[in-house]
């Protein structure tokens, strides 16, 4: 049996597009960097984040967990984020995806997004955010995880 | 220098959000940008929402067994800190003090901001 195809059973459009100039390697932070791209196609397309169902995001030197601390400054909506790496190729990857998406009628709008900055060392893409907190080092994965098993057993 | 300490956070001036640390990019509520945003001193008290104590760390510092709460500022915002002393629970009011970190690359004075249970 042959699978349908999606891409000609259901249209799918560009509605708007954004961009952050590229440029030397700066202080400016990968957030800002993305969030200027996002909130120009938003403006582009004529529509509100609240309306985005899905992210994609292509990067391939970010380091893990990129999306949420960057997507989550036009509002915690709570959409699925999905991070795609394939070298040079990270950012159409990521609108092949949202294409499929929309295609296989799970959403209706799919934001995809290519950033990409060099980093120092290794370690997570929220470490590189420009955002500090209170706990510092001393909230590791596993005690974030104890911390939420203490809030739900309450 | 107050005590217990001001925290200083942000408000979003378009959903009245406020939030702590202070955010460079915008309003996790809205999405409004961080221009709209004001300086919004908070008062480091709350109450403990969950907690859990480290026996075993990665670095030689915070020096175990450490715990570390949830807390509800009396503000609004909701933060991670290191919580001092005997007898923390979820429910605990906690206040913030100022603990002597290890001095930086430059030798300037560096302070934690921890708290502990106020009676």
């Amino acid at each position: 049996m042959n699978a349908p195809n999606l891409l000609s059973a259901r249209p799918v459009f560009v509605v708007g597009i954004g961009l952050h100039q590229y440029q030397r390697r700066s202080d400016t932070t990968y957030v800002s960097l993305g969030l200027t791209a996002v909130r120009e196609a938003l403006v582009d397309a004529g529509i509100e984040w609240a309306d985005v169902e899905a992210a994609y995001t292509g990067t391939a030197l970010l380091g893990m967990g990129a999306s949420r601390i960057m997507l989550s400054r036009l509002g915690a909506t709570g959409i699925p984020m999905t991070q795609v790496e394939n070298a040079s190729a990270s950012g159409s990857s990521s609108v092949a995806q949202a294409c499929l998406e929309v295609a296989s009628g799970r959403s209706d709008v799919v934001v995809a997004l290519g950033v990409d900055k060099p980093r120092e060392g290794l370690g997570a893409a929220p470490g590189n955010a420009g955002i500090n907190n209170l706990e510092g080092g001393s909230v590791v994965p596993f005690t974030h995880f104890a911390l939420l098993a203490s809030e739900y057993m309450r | 220098m107050t005590d217990p300490p001001t925290m200083v956070g942000h408000r979003c001036t378009t959903c009245e959000r406020v939030a702590f640390p202070p955010d460079p990019y915008g309003c996790e509520n809205c999405g409004s940008p961080a221009s709209t945003f004001e300086q919004w001193d908070l008062e480091a008290r709350g109450s403990v929402q969950a907690v859990a104590t480290v026996h075993r760390h990665h670095r030689s510092t915070p020096v175990t067994p450490f715990t570390v709460g949830v807390i509800g500022l009396v503000g609004g915002p909701v933060v991670k800190a290191i919580v001092e002393g005997v007898g923390v629970a979820v429910g605990s009011t906690v206040e913030g003090f100022l603990a002597p970190d290890e001095p930086d690359d430059e030798g300037n004075v560096v302070v934690d901001l921890r708290f502990r249970v106020v009676e």
